[in-house]
Formats: structure tokens, sequence, C-alpha cells
């Protein structure tokens, strides 16, 4: 990975002023996805003009024999910008991983990956050309390609239009675009109980689960687009 | 390529009904075949129940759609032996409850038997199925479409496109295909699609 550790230094020295260009990107909600976190934030807080100096995309950078990269500050710059820009992980479309991938930052998947992969506190993308054939944990999960094992997701899942999902899943929320396939089961946790869950271990994590025990599975279901408190019809409790 | 109009909203007495016979019980396990609703695990899920989807039409789309004639591919045993592979591989009795929608519209015997007998063997004694017929014999062509709950008594229905069902079924016809189950429930409707319960 010594290639690689170059050209990250390489690539964050010149990530001041860097506005890519993401239309190379196939799929535009993919484009959007990965252009939305670390693209518009910067817009608002920092309105100064800056010179372009165009770095490759992320899909551009496995096209150059860098599948694989970690598109972090790791000290060779403190600019805070490069921080906000480089908080995901991307892996090429032309990279095939077998194992356990576990990861401290977001991370992006357009290639194959076999095993499992864990990003408890982030976000995963599976790109346009993922696949994924692994069990998924994540805070959150974007799918545009294809995953077969279960989906842990923290927070909430979205399954967008193109996806292909077989697993069963557990989250907090969850999104599926008209045109999605998934095939498996869903459990909706509240989310007081996800946290509780978080939190196994400590003082009230027995506690937690006795409460967890009692609550049904649909008790509220803050399902995206969809108001986050509903009743339930009091005619269907009869 | 036909355009697809906004979804649609039906009354449907089944639905109301399905749910209004598993009312007494939590935690159900609902298996739905339209392969990807986010409205229809909403409304399970409120319900109490565990929401599990499953893409029959998609199977169908992908094993039979390419190359041929769609209800011909269907005696491929090489097709087939793939769509068995893709949909209704759950363990016996795994459903209290299954929301079947037009789905078996579109399959022809042998492979219409053989459906209906994985849906007998993944369904609990005493669980419900939910099933649509279109009923109008003079339309060579129906909306291929995918249902969601909107509520109690309502769907949306999002059309996909058109497609040629596979053969209308006569009340009787569709009690004899369902002759291994309990019961069979049907109910009247204002258009041409006929709501049915069955229970196993």
């Amino acid at each position: 990975m010594g290639g690689n550790t170059f050209n990250v230094a390489r690539l964050s020295s010149t990530m001041k002023g860097f506005r890519p260009d993401l239309s190379i990107l196939p799929d535009r909600d993919f484009r959007e996805e990965i252009a939305s976190p670390m693209w518009n934030r910067r817009k608002e807080e920092d309105p100064a003009p800056r010179t372009m100096n165009p770095v490759p995309a992320p899909s551009d950078l496995s096209r150059e024999g860098i599948p694989m990269s970690t598109l972090s500050s790791r000290g060779e710059t403190s600019h805070t910008d490069t921080h906000r820009v480089a908080s995901s992980a991307v892996i090429g479309k032309s990279v095939v991983i077998k194992g356990q991938i576990y990861s401290r930052e977001d991370l992006v998947i357009d290639g194959e990956v076999e095993g499992s992969v864990e990003a408890n506190e982030n976000k995963i993308v599976v790109g346009p050309n993922g696949r994924v054939n692994a069990g998924v944990k994540a805070r959150e999960v974007v799918v545009h390609g294809s995953i077969k094992g279960n989906v842990e997701a923290g927070e909430k899942i979205d399954i967008r239009r193109e996806a292909k999902l077989v697993g069963d899943i557990k989250t907090q929320r969850i999104v599926i675009e008209d045109g999605a396939y998934f095939k498996g089961s869903v459990d909706i946790q509240r989310p007081e109980v996800a946290k509780a869950a978080a939190v196994a271990g400590g003082p009230g994590a027995a506690a937690a689960q006795q409460h967890a025990a009692r609550v049904p599975v649909g008790g509220s279901i803050p399902v995206a687009g969809a108001p986050q408190q509903q009743t339930l019809n009091p005619d269907l409790k009869k | 390529m036909h355009p697809t109009p906004p979804p649609d909203r039906r009354l449907s007495n089944g639905i109301d009904q399905f749910f209004h016979g598993l009312r007494d019980r939590q935690g159900l396990r609902i298996l739905d075949l339209a392969g990807g609703s986010q409205a229809n695990i909403q409304y399970v899920a409120e319900q109490g129940h565990k929401p599990t989807q499953d893409g029959l039409l998609h199977a169908l789309d992908e094993c039979f759609g390419s190359g041929g004639d769609f209800f011909g591919n269907q005696s491929d045993d090489k097709r087939v032996a793939q769509f068995c592979s893709m949909t209704l591989d759950h363990p016996d009795g795994s459903f209290q409850g299954i929301l079947g929608w037009d789905a078996l519209q579109y399959l022809v015997p042998p492979l219409l038997d053989d459906v209906v007998s994985q849906l007998h063997r993944i369904t609990e004694p005493g669980g419900l199925l939910l099933l649509y017929f279109h009923a109008d014999e003079r339309v060579t062509e129906l909306p291929s479409v995918t249902y969601h709950i909107a509520d109690r008594k309502n769907v949306t229905v999002a059309q996909r496109g058109r497609t040629r069902p596979a053969k209308f079924l006569s009340n009787r016809q569709i009690e004899q295909l369902f002759s291994g189950f309990t019961a069979i429930k049907f109910f009247v409707t204002r258009d041409h699609l006929r709501e049915v319960i069955v229970r196993r």
C-alpha cells in the first residue's frame, strides 16, 4: 500500500479548492450521494472564491491504479476543508475484497466485497457497481447496487431505485424507492431500544433489554417519508 | 413503451378483512409478494407484525421475461428451477399471513399449481392469503401494477406497464386451485378485480 500512501499524501496536498467533476459517475443519485456531504457544506461555510485545482474523482482513482483509496487527511495538511472533504474511504469498482472490513469513517463500496463489513458509527454507501456478499453493519446504509446478506443499520437504510437487497434488515428507519428489489424480513427498532442496545454492557443495559422485550416490533414506525409520530388506528387495536 | 400514470387508489375490503382476521394476535410474520414496498412494510409493522418481502413478480420477470414467450418459458425446467431458487424458498409454516396481490394471474399450469403448493407449505395452518384476480375476460392486456397499502381499507396502485394475464379464472376455478386450503372467501368489487381471502 506504499503507492497508495504516496498518492493519498499527494491527494491531500492538492485538495484545497477541489471541486471535482462528478458528472463522470454513472448514476445521478449516486453522484448526489457522494457529493452532498462533502461539497455542499463547504459552500455554505466558506464563500471565499478558490482556485480550481482539479483532482481525479474517486472513480478516476480506481482507473489510475488506486482502486482502494482512503480520502482522509492523515496529518499531511491541517486544512479543515480537507478534513471535511476527506471523510469517505472508497472501494473502487475494479476491487474485489474477501474478508472482514472494519471502518471508522464513511465507506463507499463500488467494487465487490465478500465477508463482512462494519462501520458502526458511520455510513456505508454501496455504489451502483457495488456488489456486497456480506453482512453489513453501520449507522446508516445507502444501497444503489446489490447486497446479499443481513443488514443492520443503526439509524436508517435507504434502498434506491436500482438496488437489489436479499437479506434481513434491522433498523430504525427504512426507505425503499419504487423499483428497488428487496427480499427479506424487516425488524424495525424503536430509537430508545436501539440506543439501549448500543450501550449494552452499561449500567442500564439489563433494564433496556427488559423494555425492549415489552415493545412490539412496530410500535412506532418512523419510516422516512411518513409522519414521524403515527398512532395506530384505534379500531385495529380492538 | 406505455406512459406510467400516477398512482391510483382503490377500496380494498380484502385488506380490511385480512388484517381483521389477524387482529387478536401481534408479532405475526407477514409475507408481502410485492417485493420492496415501503408502504406495505410500514403498514404491517404498524399493526405490530413482522414484515417480510419477497419479489415474486420480479422473479417472474427475471426468469421468464427474456427470450421467447413469457408463458411458454414457464415450461422450461431450467428457468423454473431458477425461479424456485429465487422466490418462496422459505421454511415450512413460516408465515401467518401472505399478501399475494395479483401475482398468480401471471402464472400458467403446472407452475401455477406448484406455486400454490409452495404458498400452502410456507403458510402456517390457520394463516391467511390475500389474492386479487382480474375478472374481465374481454381484455387482452392488463396494467402491470404494484399494490401499496394506503390505510385500513385502501390501496394505492402504482402502474409499471401493461401485460397479458395468463388466464382468467372463474370463482369455481379459484376454489379448485385452493382445494387444499381450509376456506375461501370472495369479495365483490365495483371494478373487475376479484378479491379473495384463503385460509390455510
